[in-house]
């Protein structure tokens, strides 16, 4: 009589080891091009002075011999911060900023604020943040994809994005510190793998601009669907009467920021000069 | 005793009829508990290997399991070490390579495997290749980008692009769909490959194979990462690297099996492009297109990559026990046919000779679809253990079977047809 075993070719050890063989061999494989397919770095070395004054990169703030993965929660506890999309309340004692109401205006092509200046720009409209009347620049070219009384995001349909946010604060605050503190809700750590940053950079203040400083990153975005290499900038600036406007510029992928960066930097200059009264 | 479906004799002591698989035990004519592909379970039983490895037995299911634990748990191991390009590719192969080891072990159809199995596997892969290139990097690649930009801490939901959610949640599993039925259904439509376990088989062969050359081309930046090893987000990738794992390769594999299972068919010869065929192909579509909408929308929420997770896991059981409710009424409903034919000596999915149940041990009679003592389908066994029965090779040009069976004892009425027998 015939046992079930003798139905099979393969006895449980030998299923087994096959198995488990073959998906280390293939893992081996993953770890080979893991290696043999890594790019040259991007340096993080793009962080420009905005404000379309003194358009100018201010050289590295921390290339890839600096740019080592790093705790990015905040030491000290720290009043301001962005609205975040799952908050319900918002978490600044200074109460000048909130989640919003859950409203959000239309997206619209260009946005309602005519003249934004013309530093550098190639054209384009603006939109103004409603709770600090902050306008923002939306070149030629670019749609805003999003947009509330805190917010204004907007993209190029060629991988560039640029999310802006505007809160009104302590005049005392720091843009370092802002940048800081906010990271991780900028960047979540859910999504945002393999993070690596540069120093904060404090920059060269200018007209009512009390503090500016910008930071330069590159992360490997996940979710269950794919993944994607991804660099970007954060700026935040700080005025005299306490409004604080940060604006993040980001492409995917990563590659490919260097050549992308010219289509951001219009949005960066003028919005930062009109924040600083030089538009 | 005569079955009451079928009116087949059977012995007295026989708890299922070896013609057309009916319960004899009282108060279960329908035979809604047992499993006809593996006795021991309930027919809505959420056991995977089972469902998509039909030609293992009880016991031999169990290597699987165990196999896919330990291999599972290096892979996870893997990800929890932040080694990302070793945890992804392992990962994307697991339950393909599990396959190719299955349909060796089963001797699925003789020496077709490795030519017919390997082939089906390549040429999907290079499909879900060219694909998921299309969509992931040549055209709409500032669509999914906007995914990553687009986060919760930016705009969240209202932030999300309409039209790139279309497109990698319902166009794509569309396209993708169709790119896997197709050489599954060619060899589906071959006449030695005509059951409808072969039809399953082919089936959540290629949309494991897809699933895996998939995820190759979408966490390609894994491969391309500054850092070899992460040590930020690690749990966001031990959830991803499961998702990957188990539950997409088996969603994929589970739903194009159920599309390629209807074009096989119940019975004898391949039904072909039916309305049922489709039917199925558009839950498999469904089921794809939900998997993919629920992740989407979940990444909004706090927990999102988590979230996803578990809407796979229950989306996978749905399937799961779409295909073990498909066979089982599918192995029913043809023995009943069969039985309703004749004798059963002409039924080239029935013991020739007596034997033994492969999944009980007990004594199988002649002609007999299924055993009369723990009621499991004869069509589901291992190509070994059908040689064994006598089973006659589907197909003419198939090559004739391993073990000639010994000459049938005279039954009686159940004996053999003069021109029935294994070449």
């Amino acid at each position: 009589m015939k046992s079930s075993d003798d139905y099979f070719n393969s006895s449980r050890l030998r299923v087994i080891a096959m198995i488990t063989a073959a998906t280390l061999a293939v893992g081996a494989l993953g770890g080979i091009a893991g290696v043999a397919f890594d790019p040259d770095p991007v340096p993080k070395d793009h962080v420009i002075q905005p404000g379309g004054t003194a358009r100018g990169f201010l050289g590295s703030v921390g290339g890839p011999g600096n740019a080592s993965p790093r705790s990015h929660g905040a030491a000290t506890p720290f009043a301001a911060r962005l609205p975040a999309a799952d908050a319900t309340d918002s978490p600044s004692p200074l109460g000048t900023i909130g989640p919003g109401d859950g409203s959000s205006q239309e997206p619209t092509d260009q946005g309602d604020t005519g003249d934004n200046g013309d530093s550098g720009s190639s054209g384009g409209g603006g939109t103004t943040i409603e709770a600090t009347d902050v306008d923002i620049f939306v070149p030629n070219g670019w749609d805003i994809d999003f947009q509330d009384e805190n917010r204004v995001f907007q993209s190029n349909g060629r991988n560039s994005f640029s999310f802006a946010f505007s809160f009104v604060g302590d005049p005392t605050l720091s843009s370092g510190d802002v940048i800081t503190d906010n990271l991780t809700n900028i960047l979540p750590a859910e999504n945002y793998t393999q993070l690596r940053t540069s120093d904060v950079q404090t920059l060269q203040p200018f007209g009512s601009v009390v503090s500016l400083s910008g930071l330069e990153y590159e992360a490997l975005w996940v979710d269950n669907q794919g993944s994607i290499s991804i660099h970007g900038q954060i700026y935040v600036a700080v005025r005299q009467d306490g409004t604080v406007l940060g604006i993040e510029v980001e492409h995917a992928p990563a590659e490919e920021f260097t050549d992308a960066f010219d289509e951001m930097v219009p949005i960066l200059d003028n919005s930062y000069a009109r924040f600083g009264g030089l538009g | 005793m005569a079955c009451p479906t079928c009116s087949s004799d059977n012995p007295e002591v026989a708890s299922y009829c070896h013609r057309c698989g009916t319960s004899l035990l009282v108060g279960d004519a329908k035979r809604a508990t047992s499993y006809a592909v593996q006795s021991a379970e309930g027919v809505t039983q959420f056991a995977v290997i089972s469902t998509v490895m039909p030609h293992t037995s009880r016991h031999s299911a169990d290597n699987y399991r165990w196999a896919m634990i330990i291999s599972g748990a290096l892979i996870l191991a893997a990800a929890a070490l932040g080694l990302l390009p070793i945890a992804i590719a392992a990962a994307a192969f697991l339950v393909p390579l599990a396959y190719l080891v299955y349909i060796d072990d089963v001797n699925l159809w003789e020496e077709a495997p490795a030519a017919v199995v390997v082939g089906l596997f390549v040429a999907t892969g290079a499909l879900a290749v060219l694909i998921s290139m299309f969509f992931f990097q040549w055209v709409f690649d500032a669509q999914w980008a906007s995914f990553a930009s687009g986060s919760r801490a930016r705009g969240g939901i209202e932030a999300m692009s309409f039209p790139a959610l279309l497109i990698f949640a319902v166009l794509l599993p569309v396209v993708a769909e169709v790119a896997k039925n197709v050489f599954a259904v060619l060899l589906a439509a071959r006449p030695q490959f005509d059951d409808m376990i072969d039809g399953l088989t082919f089936g959540v062969a290629a949309g494991t194979a897809y699933a895996a050359f998939e995820t190759i081309v979408v966490f390609w930046p894994v491969f391309t990462a500054q850092d070899f090893r992460t040590t930020t987000g690690v749990a966001s990738w031990m959830i991803v690297v499961a998702n990957v794992m188990v539950v997409k390769s088996l969603i994929y594999g589970t739903a194009t099996g159920i599309a390629v299972a209807a074009f096989s068919g119940k019975g004898e010869g391949y039904d072909g492009f039916t309305p049922t065929y489709f039917a199925y192909f558009g839950l498999a579509v469904a089921a794809n297109v939900a998997y993919w909408l629920g992740v989407r929308l979940m990444a909004y929420l706090p927990f999102g990559n988590g979230l996803g997770l578990i809407w796979g896991f229950l989306i996978l059981a749905a399937l799961v026990v779409k295909i073990r409710m498909m066979l089982q009424v599918a192995l029913l409903e043809a023995a009943v046919e069969e039985a309703a034919k004749g004798d059963g000596s002409d039924d080239k999915r029935s013991t020739y000779v007596e034997t033994y149940c492969p999944e009980c041990e007990n004594l199988l009679l002649t002609n007999a679809s299924f055993c009369i003592v723990c009621g499991t389908s004869v069509r589901s066994s291992s190509r070994q253990a059908r040689s064994a029965m006598g089973m006659r090779p589907v197909g003419a040009a198939t090559a004739p079977a391993a073990e000639p069976p010994a000459p049938p004892p005279p039954t009686g009425s159940t004996g053999p047809s003069s021109e029935g027998g294994a070449e």
